[in-house]
This record gives C-alpha cells, structure tokens and sequence, in this order.
C-alpha cells in the first residue's frame, strides 16, 4: 500500500516537473534573452546568451522621451487597481442576483447579458469609441473603470453566477430561517465560502487589463497616461532597428506584479469549503 | 416593466446627447498641438527636442504623441473616424490614398505657410497629391536597394563587382547554392517574392495595376514572369518557398539571413540598417532588362506629414509643419530620424554638417539612378497587394503552374478590382 | 401581498447595476454596429443604407466558408484540448503535495505571458524547420515537420499556443474543486469507491457548472480568436490559419470595409448564439447545481 502510494507520488512529481518546465521555458528564454544582441536573439535558441550584453534594464528603465518605465508601471496600477476593484463587486452582485433570485425575465435578461459576449469587438470598436467620445471619456481611464463598475464584464458575472449555484442551497435557507436578509445572506453566508473564485477573478481581471493592449491603445492617447502595456511596446519600429533585449527586459518587470499578485492570492485556492480538498 | 425599459432607454439617449461634443473654439493663447508619430528611440528623442525648440522659439505648445508601430494604423484610423485625430500626423505612404478616398480626413498644404519649392515636383505629384490637391508632405526619401555579402560572393567564386543582369543572376547565382546546399544568393520571403514579380512585370509590362484600375499586362507577360521565379527556385538562387514563408514581412528575423546563409536581398534604405543587423554588407543596383517599360526599382516618401483636417487650428498645424520639414534648425536636430531628408533645405543642413552615413547616401543615389515611375495607387491598395500575395503563396507551395499562376493573377485582380 | 411583490423584484437590486450597465453604455454600440451591417460604412464618411447586400455578398464570398472551416477546426482542436487539459493539471494540483504552491504558480505564468511581444517572436523559433521541437524529436529519431510553414500543421501548432495558456480555465477548475464538501469524499471512501469513481460521480457532477463556464467561454472566445494566427503566421500558409476573427480584422480594419465586417460579426453572432443554446440544452441534462 505504502509502496504504490510512493510510485503515485513519484509520477506525479515527474509529470508536474516536466509540464512545468514546458510552462516556462518560454520565461527562461526572455531571461537569456534580455541579455542578448537582437542577432543573437533571432539566431539562436539557446536559454543562456553566448555573449552577454548588459544595460538592457537600465536602458529600458529609463525608458524614451519624456517619461520612464515607471511612470507606465504607476499608470498600470492606477488603471488596473479600480478595474479589479470594481469588477469583483459588480460581479459579486449580479452573480448573486441572478444565481439566487426568481424574478421576471431573468432568463432574458441572462440571455441577453451572455449575447454581448457573442459579438466580435473588432466591429464594436467604432461605435464604442465614437460613444465615449461624446461621454468625454477619451484619454482618461473611464471607458476601463466605469463599465466595471457597472457590470459589464458578462465573464466575471456569468462566473460568480455558476461558483455560487454550485453552493448548496441550505446554507441560505437556514441563515433565512435565522432572520437574515438576502445581503446578509450574500455577506457573511456565501463570499465567505467562494474565497476562491473572488481570488480568481482578481487575478484573471489584473491580468487582462494589464496586458490589455487594444483598448488602451485606442482610448489613452497622452504619453504621460501610457500604461505598461503602450510602454512596451512604444520603441517598437517595423522599419528600423530596436534592442529586443529592452522590450524582453521591461517585459519581464511587467509580468512581476501580476504573478506577484497570483503567488499572493493562491493560497486562497488550497483552502476549500472545509479545510482539505480532494484527497489522494 | 415596460415602463423601466422606456425610462432606461430615454436615459440612454439623454446621456449620450448631453454629452455630445459642442463646436470647438480654441482661444490662440491656449492652442496646444497635438503630433502623432511611430518609431524607435533613434525617432523619439530628436523629434521631441525639435518640438521643445518649437515651442522654445515660437511659444506654442506642441504635445509629443510618440508611439511603436503596433496598432499604429488603427489608432489613427479610429481616431480620423472619431474626429479626434492629432493635429499633425506621420503616416506610412501606402495609407494615404486609401485614407484621402474616405473623405477630407486631412487638410490641404497650403503653399502660402509651407514652402513647398524645397521639394521635388515629380515627388509631391506622385506620391502627396490627391485630386490635384497637395495633402501630404514627404518626411524623406526611400528607395529600393539590392544589398549584397561581397565575401560570399567571393567565396562562391562570384565578382563581388558584377552588375547584375537577369541572365547572370541565374548563371552565377546558383554558384552559392552549388558551392554550399545550404546557402543560397537571394533572400527571398513571400513579400519578397511579390517584390520580384512585380519588378519583373514592370519591366516587361510597366506594371501590374495602372492609373485607371486597368491591368497592365497579359497571361503570357505574367507567366514569363512566373517562368523566370520558378528558374530563380529551380536553380538555387532562391531559398525554397516553403522554408521562408515563416517570416514573412519579417526576413530580418530569418536565423538563415543573420547567420549568413543568404548572400542578397531586396531592402528599402531606410530599413537598410535593420535589415543589414550585424552582418557587413555592400549595396547595389538591380537588374534590368534590355527594351525594359519601366525599371521597376522603386522610389517612395519614407514616411508622409498629414495634417488633420479637424484640427483646432490648421494654419497654425501647417506652420509647425514647415517647420518640421523646412527649418533648418529642425533639420539640424532632427537628423536622419526620417530617412535622409527630401526637403531640399534640409537635406542642404545635413550635407553640410557632414552627418549623412556614407552606405546610405551611396544606396540612396544608386536607387535614385535606376528609379522608375511610382505605383499606381491601385497597385499599392491593401486589397490589392493582398490578392497578389494569395496567388504568389499558392504559386510558391507549388499549387499553380507559372501558366495557371498567371491566369489565376489576372482573374483574382480583376474581381478584386471591381470590387474596389 | 405587497411584500410579496417586491420579494418577486428582488433580484433587481442586484442586477440592477448590470442593467444600468448595459442600457447606457453597452447597448448603442450594439444597435449601432447592427445598423452599420445594412450600409456600405467604410471607417470614416457617412454609411448608406444597402439593405442586405452586405449578407448576400457574404454568401457569395469564397473567404466566407473558408474562414469558417478554419475556425470551426480550430475551435474543435483547441477548445476540448484546452479544457481536458486543465481539467487533468487542476486535478493534479490540487493535491497535497509539498512545493505545490510553486507549480500552481509557473503553471499560471503562460496566461499571464500570453499577449506578451516578447513571445510571439519565440514561436516561430521553436517550430520552425530547424527549430527547438525539432531538434528534441530528431533526439528521438523522429523528423519533425515545418510545423508553421507547412498547411497540414499549422492550424494545430496554432492551437497548441492556445492551449498552453490553459491558466485561467485550470484556475477555475482548482477552485471549483476546492469548493466540493470534503465530507462527500469521506462518505465514499468508506463505501470503498476507487479514485477513477470518485472523479466520475463526486468530482465531475460537482464540477460541472465551472466546466459548463469554461465549455462556454472558451467556445465563444475560440470563434472570435486570432491574435494568434495574426501575431504568428498571418493567416498562412495557404490561409490555413486564416481565422474568422482574422478575416473580420483584416475586412475592417485594413481593407476599412466596416459595413461588411460588421455583417461578418452579426452572422459569427448567429452562430456562437445557436452553439451556445446547444450547449445549455445540453446542459440542463448534465449540469448539476447546488440549487436543485
């Protein structure tokens, strides 16, 4: 018993080793490649750089123009920071709003609330812009911050609506039964025990609006609101030549504060409803 | 219910009209101008400077909107349709005419404020004018240019002074491939390609699309352009298709081009440098056949000025305008950030101060020697280039014949043409 | 009776943000790309009612059906491959094990690299001819192919890119998983149930909202992807990687057609719209909620 146990346990390191290293070889490779000269980098697939270069932070941190690396960075967070924010709580409600009430027109509106999924943005983007435009939004982080805070993000509120049909319907009847209103309820009954999945959404929503590239593209257009994402990529010539190894260096101080974010958060995911997950 | 829907929608219409954007009147005092360019460090930090001695000098506020290429286009292309494009513009030439036929998106170059007598005529008639109108300003000038390895043409027994010809291009060329199965003379990825047919076409036809949306050329001109390709393949001047097509618009990347595989390779001079990466190169002239229509080497801006038509003051965008491209100062600071300069004035500036890199003036007036009539603007359409490229790939995976690629040209032209 | 009234309402004041939400900031854009698919909008310009030429055209479009093989091929290679994957890495980590915290963790580092520049130019690198996979499988004997320049290849190598970012869909399935009553387990391992029957009659049912999530929106992202068969190969070689996302992209944006692109999107709509109901329909038989 001991024994087979043990085998289990070896595989399942192998497997979690190698899968791991295919996971990030491609993060080992922007390593050695921060070190690289632009040849080097497109000639050869090596991890380590044959002949190491130098200065790539440096001059990536110091960054073009008018404006450093770190004012993207401190635009980034001011940009993503109210997003997650605001996600998380307008998909709090919602989810529970439709995950636990019977009301009229709920399935059309459900319906409806997935449909505007369903439509590429690439057409959507014209019209949205000209929209915002008139609102004043252009240039400030409003058309990131407000639909957050209205709901408009159908993945998060589609996600809280299925984490919090899958918990059982009792525990709110017996808190009813207690005299709690739904709020209560939701509060000190439910959030407590979808840890979890409030975790994930702030890690999914940190990530995509922080790499989000298009959108701020088109609705930031002032260097000094640039975030991260613009930053990146604004030496970027297709005509003439640029240092890879800047781009692959600043891509790594970019990706920290979002896998901080995650190794921060993911203890939230080892503990479950009830002290232990599955067992072996 | 229905009555929250009717409160909710006519909430909707009253935000979106509250907030609708009044007329625009800008007080001179307050004037802040808006420039909107791509580019690399190299571009950024002489361009902001110039605008910092504009403003120094003029007192007028100029806010820098630097940027990389990606996404580049369609930030401008939402921001013409928001009506929120910056006042002065550097766009990439293949996007004027597309973006002139949608509309007055920009504003004419009034000749009274910009000096237009520094530039040459033939230039701002082929490539800055749009219905008789000059709405665009060459930032510099850029040409095609053949730049070649001399120590592997020597090696594969090849005169690194050889003037190519069409002919030898094909006798000699195959020396590399013959000497070394691994290497071969001329780089070519799918863009390429599209390149070569189209030189090849202009000689023998004097192009693919002409001025009216005609086509310039017959099957049997094109399948001796195919012809001549598929020799090109045949007999190892040209790297397989297959291997290539990975980076296409991007040769530069090609491990093979930087370890020095590929001996040759069409460039722009103001890619020149990218393209060269670390390796020594020499540049040279292209071949031209004897009784050709047209040289086929190409001559273009290397970028183009716009000024945007719903700018808060368009006199005053076209002041900074000439400055940019007409000031000697400007000049002075602004260097080759653009390519080496076609205003006439600024060009004077920088000969004189003697910062001009050698290669690139020699490649320059080389290109300048052997240039030929621009490309129409159809030729040049998106759709267009596009259909081409389709029928060039399925010719370079071996699916078309040079016969059937031919005729398959002339009808995807067509249809795509009479789409346009 | 009053208060039962507002009792039937209540859900509103949840969803009522949402509803704001949608009426003031989602809904225009909406309708306004519906109307721009009955004109010839070409970006910038006025847009003229053509009634449905646009449709018609597209019917008659060769790249229309072409696209849509492509992607519905991609969707069916990337999707399952996508979800079954993290399905099995979740279940791995959501193990015991000691260091675990560290690969959940590296695990999670390809989604957030994912749009990253810096990695687009890396896949070329290792698929091409000469590349890194090849050198590994010419280790063991096996010559690989010219997996992006080859058409028979590309559109899987494609996928393979997508599945690599399974992150977020592990992600919810570890939490998923640590939401199961631990009780559930104890029960049946007294009845002395293997690990296989665990997973199929615990582990699964109790999983199969966030599997219906992931299902879902894994499936209408997949339709509307192509960053990257733009990022990677452009579409090429031959167009076997020539997604509908793309061809929409490419119809708006590079050639300004937006009247068309937008009629593209309304039928891709349609489309996404009819699997998805298949989906629920599905669904109502198999997904088992903590409300029933």
């Amino acid at each position: 018993m001991l024994k087979k146990k043990n085998t289990s346990l070896i595989i399942s390191y192998v497997i979690l080793i190698v899968l791991a290293f295919i996971m990030i070889y491609p993060l080992l490779w922007m390593v050695g490649a921060s070190f690289k000269s632009n040849d080097e980098i497109f000639s050869t697939v090596g991890l380590l750089p044959k002949h190491p270069v130098f200065g790539a932070f440096a001059a990536g941190w110091e960054g073009t123009g008018r404006y450093g690396f770190s004012t993207y960075l401190l635009n980034s967070f001011e940009l993503v920071l109210p997003t997650v924010l605001f996600t998380v709580i307008s998909g709090i409600l919602i989810g529970y709003g439709f995950a636990r009430f019977d009301f009229p027109l709920k399935k059309f509106w459900f319906a409806l609330m997935l449909s505007t999924l369903m439509l590429p943005s690439t057409v959507i983007i014209i019209p949205r812009y000209i929209y915002f435009k008139n609102l004043g939004w252009l240039d400030s982080y409003m058309p990131f911050w407000i639909p957050a805070l209205l709901g408009c993000t159908t993945f998060f509120n589609y996600m809280f609506i299925q984490f919090f049909r899958g918990l059982p319907m009792e525990l709110d009847e017996s808190a009813k039964l207690d005299g709690c209103n739904s709020f209560r309820i939701l509060v000190q009954i439910l959030l407590p025990l979808c840890k979890s999945a409030i975790f994930s959404a702030i890690v999914f929503q940190f990530v995509w609006i922080w790499n989000d590239f298009l959108n701020t593209l088109i609705y930031v257009s002032s260097v000094v609101k640039y975030p991260v994402s613009l930053g990146l990529r604004m030496s970027m010539d297709v005509a003439t030549e640029f240092d890879w190894n800047q781009i692959m260096a600043m891509s790594l101080i970019s990706i920290l504060p979002p896998v901080i974010i995650f190794f921060a958060a993911q203890k939230y995911f080892v503990e479950g409803i009830a002290t232990t997950g599955m067992k072996n | 219910m229905k009555k929250a829907l009717t409160i909710m929608i006519a909430m909707l219409m009253v935000c979106s009209m509250a907030f609708a954007g009044g007329s625009k009147e800008v007080d001179p005092e307050d004037l802040t101008l808006r420039m909107l360019w791509w580019g690399g460090d190299n571009r950024h930090t002489p361009t902001l400077a110039a605008l910092d001695n504009y403003t120094a000098t003029t007192g007028i506020k100029v806010e820098g909107e630097y940027a990389g290429w990606d996404g580049y286009y369609q930030r401008i292309v939402t921001q013409l349709a928001g009506g929120t494009a910056p006042d002065l513009i550097q766009i990439d030439q293949p996007w004027f005419s597309e973006l002139c036929s949608r509309g007055e998106v920009f504003a004419e170059i009034d000749p009274e404020i910009v000096d237009l007598t520094t530039f040459d005529q033939g230039f701002l008639d082929g490539y800055c004018t749009y219905e008789g109108k000059v709405m665009a300003l060459p930032t510099g000038v850029n040409v095609n240019t053949l730049l070649v390895d001399r120590a592997m043409l020597e090696d594969a027994g090849i005169d690194p002074d050889i003037v190519w010809t069409w002919d030898n291009l094909i006798t000699e060329g195959r020396k590399v491939h013959d000497k070394d199965p691994q290497k071969y003379l001329l780089q070519a990825t799918p863009d390429h390609v599209k390149f070569w047919f189209e030189i090849l076409m202009a000689q023998i036809a004097g192009g693919v699309v002409g001025p009216d949306k005609e086509i310039l050329f017959t099957a049997d001109q094109a399948e001796q352009a195919f012809d001549y390709i598929q020799q090109l393949y045949d007999n190892g001047v040209m790297p397989p298709y297959q291997q290539t097509s990975l980076f296409y618009q991007k040769m530069y990347e090609d491990p093979n081009w930087i370890n020095g595989n590929y001996a040759a390779v069409w460039s722009w001079v103001s890619s020149m440098e990218r393209d060269m990466g670390q390796r020594d190169l020499d540049t040279t002239q292209f071949p031209v056949m004897e009784n050709a229509v047209d040289t086929g080497v190409l001559m273009r801006p290397s970028q183009l000025y716009v000024v945007s038509s719903t700018s808060d003051s368009v006199t005053e965008t076209l002041k900074l305008l000439d400055y940019m491209v007409n000031d000697e100062t400007a000049a002075e600071i602004l260097g080759t950030a653009r390519g080496i300069p076609s205003s006439s004035k600024a060009l004077a500036v920088l000969e004189e101060a003697n910062i001009l890199d050698a290669l690139t003036v020699k490649a320059t007036n080389e290109g300048i020697a052997q240039a030929g009539a621009p490309q129409s603007t159809w030729q040049m359409n998106s759709e267009v280039i596009d259909a081409m490229q389709q029928v060039i790939d399925e010719f370079g995976y071996g699916r078309l014949t040079p016969r059937e690629a031919a005729e398959t040209m002339i009808s995807s032209l067509e249809s795509t043409l009479a789409r346009l | 009776m009053k208060n039962k009234t507002l009792k039937k309402y209540e859900g509103y004041a949840y969803i009522g943000i949402w509803l704001l939400g949608f009426f003031t900031l989602q809904l225009a854009p909406l309708v306004t790309s519906f109307w721009y698919s009955f004109t010839d909008f070409e970006m910038i310009g006025g847009a003229d009612f053509i009634n449905i030429r646009n449709y018609i055209d597209i019917f008659h479009d060769p790249d229309f059906l072409l696209s849509l093989k492509v992607t519905f091929a991609y969707v069916l290679i990337a999707v399952p491959g996508k979800i079954i994957f993290a399905l099995i890495v979740a279940l791995i980590l959501a193990q015991k094990l000691r260091g675990i915290n560290l690969f959940r963790t590296l695990y999670y580092i390809p989604s957030i690299l994912g749009g990253s520049v810096a990695i687009s130019v890396l896949w070329r690198y290792l698929f091409m001819e000469g590349g890194v996979v090849n050198n590994l499988l010419s280790v063991i004997g096996i010559q690989g192919p010219n997996w992006l320049g080859d058409p028979k290849f590309a559109l899987g190598t494609i996928s393979l890119v997508t599945i690599w970012q399974f992150g977020s869909s592990m992600l919810l399935f570890l939490a998923g998983i640590k939401q199961i009553p631990t009780t559930y387990y104890e029960a049946a391992e007294i009845d002395g149930a293997t690990k296989l029957r665990k997973f199929f009659s615990i582990t699964l049912p109790e999983l199969s909202p966030i599997v219906l999530f992931n299902v879902v929106m894994q499936m209408i992202n997949a339709f509307q992807e192509f960053t990257p068969a733009y990022v990677i190969t452009q579409g090429g070689p031959l167009r076997s990687t020539y997604l509908y996302g793309l061809m929409l992209y490419e119809t708006g944006f590079e050639f300004f057609h937006m009247g068309y692109a937008s009629a593209l999107s309304w039928i891709l709509f349609a489309i996404i719209m009819v699997f998805t109901i298949l989906i629920f329909k599905f669904s109502e038989l198999h997904v088992h909620y903590g409300d029933d």
